[in-house]
């Protein structure tokens, strides 16, 4: 088990996924921007990124309001 | 900048901000010097118009191309009921100079676009994104890079705000974050609460204020999120991207 902090809550986790295995269980197909360790990972790149104990991940979506 | 002095009328108005020792009257002739851009006065812009003109900022644009309607009214704070069917940068333009005669106030009543955005904002020395659409932000983001003028961008989703300070070339920008416009969503707006996009337009005010008089922390290289139904702020920090469509090469 890894923890993980989403959104400054901390979660435990099963083994060390990828980040793309993280936004799918996670979002459920919503589109969502994740910033790990303080750095945006584009979405090319979401299969190279594997989670490891302590990561901090932030979820963010565009808001289009106004 | 101006050497003139202020009027006596102009110390009493700017009184109790001229006494901050970060403003001041220098900071006060700045500010009278100075010219801000607010593309949208709906939910975000009508508070942020309000502040910036109580402020001060000799020259305020506002740049919509909407005519009001009832619906508006539930946030959009610079127009009244006598407004329906009036052109919305006329109605707050008239609400911005009944605060304060001491102001230009620019009234654009047009559409931003491509076309007509570079030479608008190069008359300005930063640019609030007020704005209700993707399209709208993307291309403000873009148009901000190509002239260099530095951006608040704001967006809002029923209980949620966001904010984020950009300068150009310098700092983290909305497509650092962002890089493609999310799915077009044909359901139905809900939302938002009209309190919501008042806190977040105020943000931007004061940020514009910041950046003009050299003050303070700007909100650089971070995403502000407000969640108003749990009352939470949350700042996210980000960096520029290699990979941003706007800073690549930049
Ligand atoms: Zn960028």
């Amino acid at each position: 088990m890894i923890t993980l902090t989403v959104n400054g809550e901390a979660y435990r986790y099963e083994g060390s996924p990828t980040l793309q295995a993280f936004l799918e269980r996670w979002s459920a197909g919503t589109r969502m921007v994740a910033v790990v360790n303080d750095e945006v990972i584009g979405r090319q790149k979401v299969g190279d990124v594997i989670l490891r104990d302590g990561d901090r991940i932030e979820l963010l979506s565009l808001a289009g309001g106004g | 900048m101006s050497v003139e002095l202020l009027s006596q009328a102009q110390c009493q108005r700017y009184a109790r901000q001229i006494a901050l020792p970060e403003i001041g009257v220098a900071g006060q002739k700045r500010l009278l010097a100075s010219k801000v851009l607010l593309i949208g006065v709906g939910g975000l812009g009508s508070p942020a118009g309000y502040y910036l003109a109580a402020a001060g900022i000799g020259t305020l644009g506002i740049i919509d191309g909407d005519t009001l309607e009832l619906s508006n009214l539930q946030r959009q704070i610079a127009h009244t009921t006598a407004d329906l069917g009036r052109p919305k940068a006329e109605s707050a333009a008239r609400t911005f100079t009944a605060l304060n005669p001491d102001i230009r106030v620019n009234a654009h009543n047009l559409r931003l676009a491509a076309e007509n955005a570079p030479g608008l904002f190069k008359e300005y020395d930063f640019i609030i994104d007020a704005t209700d659409n993707f399209e709208s932000k993307f291309l403000i983001a873009g148009a901000c890079h190509a002239v260099g003028k530095p951006y608040s961008h704001a967006g809002i989703l029923k209980f949620i705000g966001q904010t984020l300070t950009v300068i150009p070339g310098k700092t983290a920008c909305l497509r650092c974050v962002f890089d493609e416009l999310p799915p077009v969503n044909k359901a139905p707006p809900q939302g938002p609460l009209g309190a919501v996009p008042g806190v977040i337009g105020i943000i931007q005010a004061t940020e514009a204020i910041k950046y003009l008089l050299g003050i303070g922390d700007l909100l650089t290289d971070r995403l502000l999120t407000y969640d108003a139904l749990r009352l939470q702020f949350r700042c996210v920090r980000i960096n520029r991207t290699p990979a941003c469509p706007l800073c690549r090469g930049a």
